[in-house]
């Protein structure tokens, strides 16, 4: 059975057909890119995967691990194993990042009938993970993403994916806006996450990251659904001929 | 004519303040700054009866001096400072208390050092009281002030060079309750306020500071949590006289139910007073349909070269950062507190604070 599968998927948004006919199938242990040229309905895709209002699915199904996703809201989808980093994280301002995870780690495990970790051992895993990844320690306490930059911001979102374990972790635009140290260091903590029971689907607009992070298939999404599929080296095209000669062959 | 005098300050002339009071004008019922508070149910209040209260406020510790106005050692700065400090607020309610007023005491700070300041408690009482605090040269205090149902006035001095730290903890109440508050700083003089606000009936908070010295700091912040049918009106108002001084406002506000918050906040700059950097915010978020927020930031610029800004804003709670929390698993009604304590932590930095908001201190003292 595959972990994550988007069948026939037709999404509207503010009454526009955004997402029409998107078939997506992951399977264990597989890394996925999606690219596609701008506003071609990549967030669109993960966004609607990841729940979010607004988006209406006006067909298709969506399912992890065989349970369809269509009806739960977003934080059973992460109960579920989903996780979406968002290509803009939003800032909560006052909420310290040490609490936002502690409360999202302490609602998984209350989820699965865990008792919540006491704020030692929570803090020693996190010390942990934030040396990992090489971030300053004094984020923890700072807001949310507040005054974060943008790589600090992904970086953020790399630290709650290993902090939740996802099944599935759906990562759009992760490494744009990253410095070429901090790419090494979030290409080394997607390739620490990943595991022959897991599944990454990364979108991205560069090769750069698919240089330390291979993926086992590329797509290419147009105009709302996946024009092409190939293996790594399709990205090698697109960063040679862009997607020019794709829009040619979807609208003959 | 033979006058009366006034009961907590006996050198003060009854009938002379009754002249002024007949002679003012005073404000109009449903205009600005009454606009949104029923002026004439905090004059009723004001009418009491108050249960009244004899207890001085009590100190922690040495250089402080806690007295009635009349007590010799305290009667020089009252003589000095009582209704000169708030007399160009122009706010007859202030002469209202004078008259009426059961208990009138002044908090004198007389030596503090480096290390160690006296803290004042103030507590709640439903009395009317006329309050006079002299923060005197060089010299800390800290003021811990509780208000819950009564009118309490008062009148606030920091001499050059002092520092006051005010907090003011206004816990939930059934009642009416007016406080006003003047506060007149000297050159280089900081006075640093925290307000925290729940419930009441009618909660009116007025308060004005006049920077009428050079370099001196001024950092007000306060937050309200509203619920039931409270209501709660602050009217700001901070007047740079002096050049080269600084002045920052944040006020945040949660409002549910079918509470109502009223929020004015003034800055002006006096053509004396360049070199003024004045910042003035307040964020209201409502949590139900019922709930009714009136905020109005006011700017008067008279001078050159000054750094200003303000802002006021009410809406509701951001659907992307719920969003954000429940992809992390976090349930949806956990996240909305969740983004609604971090809103009022912003501008809380006490225990009790976050005590009388009901929310969880996060350390930040
Ligand atoms: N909430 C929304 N309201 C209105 N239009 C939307 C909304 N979300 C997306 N769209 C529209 O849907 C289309 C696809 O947007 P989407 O964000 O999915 O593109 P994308 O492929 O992720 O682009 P990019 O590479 O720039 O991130 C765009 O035309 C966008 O304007
Ligand atoms: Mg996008």
């Amino acid at each position: 059975m595959s972990l994550l599968e988007v069948s026939d998927l037709h999404v509207k948004v503010a009454d526009r057909e955004i997402l029409n006919g998107v078939n997506l199938e992951v399977n264990p242990g597989e890394i996925h890119a999606i690219m596609g040229p701008n506003g071609s309905g990549k967030s669109t895709l993960t966004n609607t995967i990841a729940g979010q209002e607004g988006y209406t699915i006006e067909t298709g199904d969506l399912r992890l691990n065989g349970t369809s996703l269509v009806d739960l809201e977003p934080e059973e989808r992460s109960y579920a194993g989903l996780f979406l980093a968002f290509q803009y994280p939003v800032e909560i301002p006052g909420v310290t990042n040490m609490e936002f995870l502690k409360t999202a780690v302490d609602s998984h495990r209350k989820q699965r009938g865990e008792t919540a970790l006491s704020s030692v051992e929570f803090i020693k895993n996190m010390r942990t993970l934030v040396s990992r990844l090489e971030f300053n320690p004094e984020f923890l306490k700072r807001g949310v993403n507040e005054s974060f930059s943008g790589g600090e911001k992904k970086r953020n979102e790399i630290l709650q994916m290993l902090c939740l374990d996802p099944k599935v972790a759906l990562l759009d635009e992760t490494d744009s806006g990253l410095d070429i140290d901090a790419l090494q260091v979030v290409a080394q903590g997607i390739n620490e996450f990943r595991k022959p029971h897991n599944a990454v689907v990364l979108v991205t607009h560069y090769q750069r990251l698919l240089n330390h992070v291979v993926p086992d298939f590329v797509h290419v999404l147009l105009n709302g659904t996946i024009v092409k599929s190939g293996d790594a080296s399709l990205a090698l095209d697109l960063e040679r001929m862009g997607y020019a000669w794709l829009e040619q062959d979807a609208n003959p | 004519m033979i006058s009366e005098p006034v009961k907590i300050a006996p050198w003060l002339d009854a009938k002379q303040i009754e002249q002024t009071l007949q002679d003012a004008k005073m404000p109009l019922p449903r205009k600005d700054p009454w606009k949104y508070t029923s002026l004439n149910q905090v004059l009723q209040h004001l009418d009491g009866p108050f249960e009244g209260n004899d207890q001085f406020p009590a100190s922690n510790g040495n250089g402080v001096l806690i007295g009635a106005l009349c007590d010799p050692e305290i009667e020089p700065f009252a003589r000095e400072y009582v209704s000169q400090v708030s007399k160009n607020s122009n706010n007859v309610l202030n002469s209202v208390n004078l008259l009426r007023a059961q208990q009138g005491y002044a908090i004198v700070s007389c030596e503090s050092s480096e290390s160690s300041r006296p803290a004042v408690h103030i507590s709640a009482s439903d009395s009317c009281e006329r309050v006079l605090i002299v923060v005197q040269e060089h010299t800390r205090l800290e003021v811990i002030e509780h208000t819950s149902g009564g009118n309490r006035v008062i009148e606030c001095v920091l001499l050059a060079g002092s520092q006051l730290l005010h907090r003011r903890l206004q816990p939930a109440s059934t009642n009416v309750e007016y406080n006003s508050l003047t506060v007149n700083l000297k050159e280089n003089s900081n006075y640093r306020m925290v307000q925290y606000s729940v419930g009441a009936k009618l909660r009116r908070n007025d308060i004005v500071v006049n920077i009428e010295g050079e370099g001196a700091q001024v950092d007000i912040s306060g937050g309200w949590k509203l619920s039931d049918t409270s209501h709660l009106d602050t009217q700001l108002t901070v007047n740079h006289l002096a050049k080269g001084a600084s002045s920052q406002q944040k006020f945040h506000g949660v409002v549910g139910d079918s509470a109502r918050a009223v929020f004015n906040g003034r800055i002006y700059i006096a053509r004396d007073a360049p070199q003024t950097d004045a910042h003035l915010q307040n964020k209201n978020i409502a949590i139900s349909d019922g709930a009714s927020i009136f905020t109005k930031p006011e700017l008067e610029i008279y001078a050159d070269d000054v750094a200003c800004s303000h802002g006021a804003t009410s809406g509701q709670l951001d659907e992307k950062q719920i969003f954000y929390l429940r992809t992390r698993g976090v349930p949806d009604e956990r996240s909305r507190e969740l983004i609604l304590e971090g809103f009022l932590t912003e501008i809380v930095e006490h225990e009790e604070g976050a005590n009388v908001l009901g929310i969880e201190h996060r350390g930040m003292e």
